[in-house]
């Protein structure tokens, strides 16, 4: 595992006011936490925490933060980006102690085109992209790098299938799929019917109280003069003709 | 064409259309996706052109998602209607998008053959919009 360094400075101002000025500095906030510690905001270089990303583990590269001339060693717990631009806007690092286990999401990478799909025409389905494990923070594995090649129609690949180092245990179930390849959806012909008929139709609108029950309905069949006209339709119908 | 099965009341007001999609702004199914970067009032229609567009283009390869959905209805008065006597009826239904909204997704599909789907998709809406892939992907670029 590569040793990254993230330099943070602490930072006393919180706030969202504060938040954006230190973003205009071109700085972002970041949080630090450890269990029965307290909890530490610092700012960090959003450009020094892209570099996390390009070891291939993403948020399970084990960084050392430095702190007040202090080293820590964390991962990235989580992040947040701006919703259009590419841009970090904050950052949790969760500070992990050498020798104690930790819960973390490890990525799946397929590797290969089946067989289902060359010669079948099959299409390969991706169901699950990252499993939990437990394992000591140095035995973080990358990913999970699966050859689905040989996949026929209808193989899949389950999570026991996959190569666990000896020092790390999958707590996620091992009959869950990962992927599969199958046979083509015929989504082109199953849509196509419901594009003349719809136009016109409108949804039904749900009414308020309670919802008729089987006596309410044989009530209205015996004297359909009487309770066919439900208050809330016909005011519906009303308004409609104006 | 879509629009929802069961409604509470049949008109909406037209409400504001501030703030950015803090939800639905990532690739979540597949590994590439159209994000609209402006907002607009997204037709039932216009999505359903733009799926056609995108499946007609991949002649049924991989996989494809549509990330919204039209659940607002728009009312109209008829034609040569003077003003007044109240709202008019429902016309149709729109998604209301946000900047940063992701559209549609794809997988199991090439890089160029995703991104001239979403160029011709993109074409069928009243939206900006950019082809985005997932953001690990989008990171170590």
């Amino acid at each position: 595992m590569s040793d990254i360094v993230v330099v943070a400075q602490t930072r006393p101002l919180r706030g969202k006011n504060e938040a954006k000025r230190l973003r205009a500095r071109g700085r972002i906030p970041a949080v630090v936490y450890a269990p029965g510690k307290e909890n530490v905001s610092v700012s960090v270089s959003p450009r020094e925490l892209a570099v996390v990303f390009k070891t291939g583990a993403a948020e399970n590269t084990l960084v050392d933060l430095e702190m007040d001339g202090k080293k820590r060693k964390v991962i990235l717990k989580d992040y947040q980006v701006h919703p259009v631009r590419p841009e970090f806007l904050h950052a949790d690092f969760y500070e992990v102690a050498l020798d104690k286990p930790i819960q973390v999401k490890v990525h799946i990478e397929l590797q290969g085109v089946p067989v289902g799909v060359k010669t079948h025409g099959g299409m390969l389905e991706f169901i699950t992209r990252e499993i939990l494990v437990s394992c000591l923070p140095l035995d973080i594995p990358k990913k999970f790098v699966v050859d689905v090649s040989a996949l026929e129609i209808n193989g899949e690949v389950r999570v026991s299938a996959l190569p666990m180092p000896p020092k790390v245990k999958a707590l996620t179930d091992g009959d869950l799929l990962v992927a599969h390849v199958v046979t083509k959806h015929e989504e082109e012909a199953a849509a196509a019917p419901a594009e003349g008929a719809a136009v016109a139709a409108e949804p039904e609108v749900a009414k308020k109280g309670k919802a008729p029950t089987e006596a309410d309905a044989a009530a209205a069949k015996a004297a359909p003069g009487k309770a066919a006209p439900a208050a809330a339709a016909g005011k519906d119908v009303k308004k409609d003709k104006k | 064409m879509l629009m929802p099965k069961k409604v509470k009341y049949r008109k909406q007001q037209r409400g504001k259309r501030a703030g950015k999609a803090w939800s639905g702004s990532s690739v979540s199914f597949g590994d590439f996706g159209l994000k609209a970067t402006e907002v607009a009032w997204v037709t039932d229609r216009q999505i359903e052109a733009a799926r056609i567009a995108i499946s007609r283009h991949v002649k049924r390869e991989g996989r494809m998602w549509i990330r919204i959905f039209p659940d607002k209805p728009v009312t109209k008065k008829p034609q040569e209607t003077r003003m007044g006597k109240g709202k008019g009826a429902p016309d149709h239904w729109v998604a209301v998008v946000k900047p940063g909204r992701v559209l549609y997704e794809m997988e199991g599909v090439s890089e160029e053959m995703a991104k001239e789907a979403f160029r011709l998709a993109a074409h069928k809406l009243n939206v900006k919009t950019k082809f985005v892939r997932r953001f690990e992907m989008e990171v170590t670029r």
